[in-house]
């Protein structure tokens, strides 16, 4: 799959780490005092942290902008409309079907689209929804990879081959293909399974399909470090106290696995909106009208000979905002672990 | 593996078969069927019998050839034999390139680690990993294609019709699908390369007497390299069953991938079949080479 | 070490590529030979392809335009531009029959020596023969031909090539074919003037689907080169011998068909030279600057006959009621559907497109089309409908630029009271699902592209009760209206230029009247030519083939 390699992170920390914190005369600090204030200290990261919170502040601003400065819908139409730019009265969309460029005014600031909707006001919405499905997808992922790697490493034996086969399987499927066949399936009749149902015109099947494919990324990580927990000492102990199986995982192993999830989760939300974006290229994300970055790349693809900047804009956003998940995710990863080793698990 | 591909399967034929909304005979039958001539259809297709019995006829015949498609009539091993050459030169000149490239420039950044080139180029690794691949084409398309002429703008020539073509054309989807793998793995090499330097094995080597540059190469590359080779059979793997989609789409390669795709939208299940057992094949096969090679390779992990 | 070698390797490649790139694009012509003469040589056309090799199978306009210089058939189209393009006259039969039998028999003479291009001479049973192989294959034309010949129906059933026909009598001796219908309709000759009712040799049509097209009568022998790739129409050298008049021998040698997919790079190659016709429009994209520096070279038309409107299901809510209807042909805006079309619909408020017999511009009830829409009286018919608020499906599928005009349709729909949200579907399925009744589908986007330009072609299959009896319709409306019904049967078997009044009325019954749908245009297509041919005086828009080959020459 082309937006994603297949790489597999854990996150380890070698011996090393306590005999800095001794160094740094933080002995007692617990490890999320520690990292906290690593991340203080990496300006870059918290920079682009700061950035991820600009763009997301502007897209929940989407309502302002749409109401009182554009005065428009992101799904209005004003295909025979005229505006007044520079003085002179134009076409939103002229004859030949070709929109207007950036007016840098509040109407239609970036210009319209082939529809003659309004590209900025669509710009923030989309952003809305793209920053919607990144979260909430990777909430989804996160939750599900957590319960299922700690069940196949604690548990191993049949579970354990149960779910990593099945984690196999979804691995197996190249992303965007699954992507593709689960969002025309599910955008053309909706989800109906028993008590579920589902309008295929929701946004909850493109956050279903995403979270969904990329389980096993975080699953198999988590499984592996759930596989050494599990012969830790205090492990061992409390199940000599007598703890069932339900309460070491729940107060012993998970804890400890909260540092992976925190470390992995900035980038689970950035593949998440890449993904969404690639499927909303193909056009199985979000159904029309309603505006995702990838639509809108996707459209100003389509259109790319009427006016470039329809496809470059989205873009632009779309890889600020990843690149800002991106250097945040590292920095937060730095800070958990300065010399956090990347190895592969089979 | 076996069990994989058959899940695989499975799951593709479940998703297909159970939404209403395409009946292939009707397709099939054209602008206005005659009154029976659906019927027939679907007897001779067997559209009437129970899903597990159409499962096991499907894919007896993605194993025997004889698949047909829905929407063309077309046998889908013909369609997809012919597509195969270009997918294939997708994946392996991409992973070629990006290998090298990678390679190169992780090793040059752990050399200057903390230096001002070590910076920019982890920042150009992080944007390369941000960028979304069809993004980066399209444009790539169109600048450098349309508007500046400098490459082709998309398509694919046949390498028997005209080398040169063959390798121009390739050039930006290359590229293009190379720059995200460059990102992740000239970091994942870098920050390897960073850790093996420290190894004991490598100080030894130093006592030794051999020069900072064969200590570089013969040991630390060396060493470093092992885990990237492994994830690089798996993104190979991926990309040579047809993963490269949206980088085939953009360019028009009408390579695997985009003929998945665009059978997927058509709801034309048989091609998409075929297709995901392919590529789901090539994955798993990768994969399985890749843990032989991991283990040939890295003298530490010789286990059970 | 190594490493190094490959890195200064693919560097120097890179450069050399990038130093070569910049000569390379601009080839000259096409094909070579014949100069530049009037006849002779060789043209080359870019084209998405036949969609099968089977001359009774096809079903693209792209396949007819090759189609129809290889195959004759007994009577033809005139090759005339335009208009007169449309008229039924003799091919291989020695003229067009008047009707017999109350208007129920058709008897054909062929002309005396004709042969096929492999040389075998031609009988009046391989006609026959013909006829069979649509139904036995199924072909998307049947319904042409079949239940209308007498006979057909049973024979159909049956599927057997070695039953008879009992409506087709045909005697090799006298070269006579007799063709008894069940009831009088002249749109039969429209239907036997296309080229797959074209006869081909009994001994070389069997059965079933050929992989390569058979011999034909033709002034051009259809080579299939490689079907995903190329293909060859070269001269009939038994053409010249046989003097058929009225069909042109073609001003060149060859036509090579290059099969491809890219839309955007069939423009630049007529651009610049390398081909000299493409059988697409160019892009919406490139349009603009097609039509900004090649004014000269392209011609745009609505051709063929086309009508592009949004369908309304008269048995469901809220288009049960008329006045919702209207409310919708007062709100719409072909000005801006124009756009969207960029600049490629010709607006129009009639039913029937111009170039068929019966159309005569209707007084625009709902306004003038390149005006204003009114919008204020949609509104208030909306709420005298009852139906205020009402949610309304728009169902449109993929093909571009269906989903904008949808996405128009949904804006106007809430803009006029309704609750309006679009579903997509993709273009393989999206006519079987909206031509079910079990969809429930209230409006849409559809178009109809004629079959053959005979009034009886757009109103009868888009809104009779007939229309309604195949499990899937072309009457997307679910229209059933006695009145419609009886104007149809009354017009049937009547020649449609002797009754174009009758048509007109119907037109405006069913779009002033009854507002059963909402036309606004037709699709102007685009013909594009390379600098050396004559676009101009040989641009040959055809109302049936939407370019004939057979007129196409080159400049000077």
């Amino acid at each position: 799959m082309a937006t994603e390699p297949a790489t597999e992170y854990s996150v380890e920390r070698p011996a090393v780490f306590e005999e800095e914190a001794r160094r740094e005369g933080v002995e007692g600090m617990g490890p999320w005092r520690l990292a906290l204030r690593r991340l203080r200290r990496n300006k870059i990261a918290i920079a682009f942290g700061v950035l991820f919170v600009l763009v997301v502040g502007a897209c929940l601003a989407a309502p302002l902008w749409a109401d009182d400065v554009a005065h428009t819908s992101p799904i209005k139409n004003h295909l025979s409309d005229t505006i007044v730019v520079d003085g002179k009265k134009t076409n939103v969309v002229s004859l030949d079907g070709v929109p207007i460029g950036p007016t840098w005014q509040g109407e239609f600031f970036l210009g319209a689209d082939t529809n003659g909707r309004d590209t900025m006001v669509r710009l923030l919405y989309g952003g809305r929804n793209s920053l919607l499905i990144g979260t909430v997808a990777a909430l989804i992922t996160t939750l599900l990879a957590v319960l299922v790697g700690i069940l196949a490493g604690y548990f191993r034996g049949f579970t354990d081959t149960v779910v990593s086969r099945s984690l196999d399987v979804i691995w197996a499927f190249p992303a965007v293909l699954l992507g593709v066949a689960l969002g025309t399936a599910l955008t053309l009749s909706g989800l109906n399974l028993g008590p579920i149902e589902i309008s295929s015109r929701s946004k909850l099947i493109p956050i279903l399909i995403i979270g969904f494919i990329y389980i096993p990324y975080m699953a198999r990580p988590i499984r592996g470090q759930v596989l050494s927990l599990r012969e830790k000492e205090f492990v061992e102990a409390a199940r000599a106290q007598g703890a069932g199986p339900l309460r070491i995982m729940l107060s012993e192993i998970l804890p400890n696995l909260s540092s992976t999830v925190v470390v992995f989760f900035p980038l689970m939300v950035a593949n998440a909106i890449l993904l969404e974006a690639a499927l909303g290229f193909l056009g199985v994300g979000i159904p029309p009208p309603e505006p995702s970055w990838g639509n809108l790349i996707g459209d100003g693809v389509d259109h790319i000979l009427s006016g470039p900047h329809l496809a470059i804009v989205p873009g632009v956003a779309l890889v600020i905002t990843v690149l800002a998940l991106n250097v945040f995710g590292d920095g937060v990863r730095d800070a958990f672990d300065p010399r956090a080793t990347i190895h592969l698990e089979h | 593996m076996l069990v994989v591909l058959f899940a695989v399967s499975v799951l593709t034929f479940l998703i297909f078969n159970v939404i209403p909304g395409g009946d292939p005979a009707l397709r099939m039958a054209g602008r206005q069927p005659q009154p029976g001539q659906l019927e027939r259809i679907r007897e001779d297709w067997g559209f009437n019998d129970p899903i597990y019995v159409q499962y096991v006829k499907t894919m007896g015949q993605v194993f025997s050839g004889d698949l047909i498609s829905y929407s063309t009539q077309e046998n889908v091993w013909n369609e997809v034999k012919g597509r195969i050459p270009r997918t294939f030169a997708l994946a392996i000149g991409a992973a070629i390139m990006w290998m090298l490239f990678a390679t190169a420039l992780g090793l040059y950044s752990a050399v200057k680690a903390g230096k001002f080139a070590d910076r920019s180029l982890t920042i150009l690794a992080l944007i390369g990993i941000s960028m979304p691949v069809f993004w980066v084409g399209a444009l790539m398309n169109y600048y450098l294609g349309f508007r500046w002429g400098i490459f082709p703008n998309g398509g694919y020539v046949p390498f028997a019709d005209d080398p040169w073509e063959w390798f121009y054309h390739l050039i930006m989807p290359w590229t293009a699908l190379s720059l995200l793998f460059i990102g992740v793995y000239s970091r994942i090499l870098r920050s390897n390369v960073l850790d093996t330097i420290n190894e004991d094995y490598v100080r030894t080597a130093r006592a030794k007497g051999l020069s900072e540059r064969q200590v570089l190469l013969r040991h630390v590359l060396r060493n470093s390299m092992i885990p990237i080779v492994t994830l690089w059979g798996l993104d190979f793997g991926a990309v040579l069953g047809g993963g490269a989609i949206l980088t085939e789409t953009v360019f028009e390669l009408q390579g695997v991938g985009q003929y998945a795709a665009e059978s997927i939208n058509e709801l034309d299940v048989p091609p998409v079949l075929f297709v995901v057992i392919f590529g789901a094949f090539f994955i798993v096969l990768l994969n399985t080479i890749v843990d032989i090679l991991y283990a040939a390779l890295d003298p530490r992990v010789r286990l059970a | 070490m190594r490493r190094y070698r490959w890195a200064v390797a693919a560097l120097l490649l890179a450069t050399a590529a990038l130093g070569v790139s910049a000569c390379g694009d601009d080839d000259d012509g096409g094909g070579g030979g014949g100069g530049g003469g009037e006849t002779g040589g060789s043209i080359t056309v870019a084209t998405t392809g036949l969609d099968n090799s089977d001359p009774v199978l096809f079903q693209t306009t792209q396949a007819v335009q090759a189609f129809q210089l290889a195959y004759v058939p007994l009577v033809t189209y005139a090759h005339e531009p335009g208009e007169d393009g449309s008229q039924v006259v003799p091919g291989l039969a020695e003229e067009v029959p008047e009707p017999t039998n109350g208007g129920k028999t058709y008897t054909f003479k062929l002309r005396d020596g004709l042969v096929y291009s492999d040389g075998t001479p031609v009988k009046a049973s391989d006609f026959e023969n013909t006829i069979k192989r649509l139904l036995v294959l199924g072909s998307g034309w049947s319904f042409f031909y079949s239940p209308i010949i007498e006979g057909t129906e049973k024979f159909q059933k049956k599927g057997d090539m070695k039953a008879d026909i009992s409506g087709i009598e045909t005697n090799d001796n006298a070269g006579t074919i007799k063709v008894t219908l069940t009831e009088p309709d002249t749109k039969i000759l429209f239907a036997l003037a296309e080229p797959y009712a074209a006869p081909t040799p009994t001994a070389k049509s069997p059965g079933k689907k050929l992989k390569n097209p058979p011999p034909g009568v033709g002034p051009y022998i259809l080579d299939i080169v490689d079907f995903n790739s190329k293909y060859v129409l070269k001269r009939n050298p038994e053409w010249s011998k046989m003097n058929i008049p009225g069909i042109p021998k073609g001003n060149f040698d060859t036509i090579v068909g290059a099969v491809q997919d890219n839309v955007t790079k069939m423009t630049q190659d007529v651009i610049s030279g390398n081909a000299d016709f493409m059988t697409e429009d160019p892009t919406g994209d490139q349009l603009p600057e097609v039509r900004a520096k090649y004014k000269d070279r392209l011609l745009e038309e609505v051709n063929p006959p086309n009508t592009y409107y949004f369908f309304l299901n008269v048995t469901l809510p809220p288009f049960d009621k008329l006045e919702a209807r209207q409310a919708v042909n007062y709100a719409i805006d072909s000005n801006a559907l124009v756009r969207v079309f960029g600049g490629r619909l010709a607006p129009s408020c009639n039913f029937l497109p111009p170039d068929i017999a019966g159309y005569a511009q209707n007084d625009c009830k709902y306004g003038d089309p390149s005006g204003k829409p009114d919008i204020a009286k949609a509104k208030q018919l909306v709420k005298d409908s009852g139906y205020e608020g009402e949610k309304v499906t728009v169902w449109t599928n993929n093909k571009d630029p269906r989903p904008a005009i949808a996405d128009y349709y949904r804006d106007v729909l809430n803009e006029i009271g309704f609750q309006a949200e679009t579903k997509t579907l993709d273009q393989q399925v999206y006519f079987e699902q909206i031509g079910r009744k079990s969809t429930k589908s209230q409006t849409g986007f559809t178009d109809w592209f004629q079959d053959y330009p005979h009034p009886g072609d757009f109103i009868e299959s888009l809104l009779s009760t007939r229309a309604l009896s195949s499990e899937v319709t072309f009457n997307q409306g679910f229209v059933s209206d006695k009145h419609v019904d009886s104007e149809l049967d009354d017009l049937r078997g009547k020649d449609p230029e002797a009754t174009t009044d009758q048509w007109h009325e119907l037109d405006n019954y069913v779009v002033n009247d009854k507002a059963y749908v909402v036309p606004y245009g037709g699709e102007k297509s685009t013909s594009f030519f390379s600098e050396r041919m004559d676009a101009q005086n040989c641009g040959a828009v055809h109302p049936v083939y939407k370019n004939d080959w057979l007129l196409f020459c080159k400049k000077g």
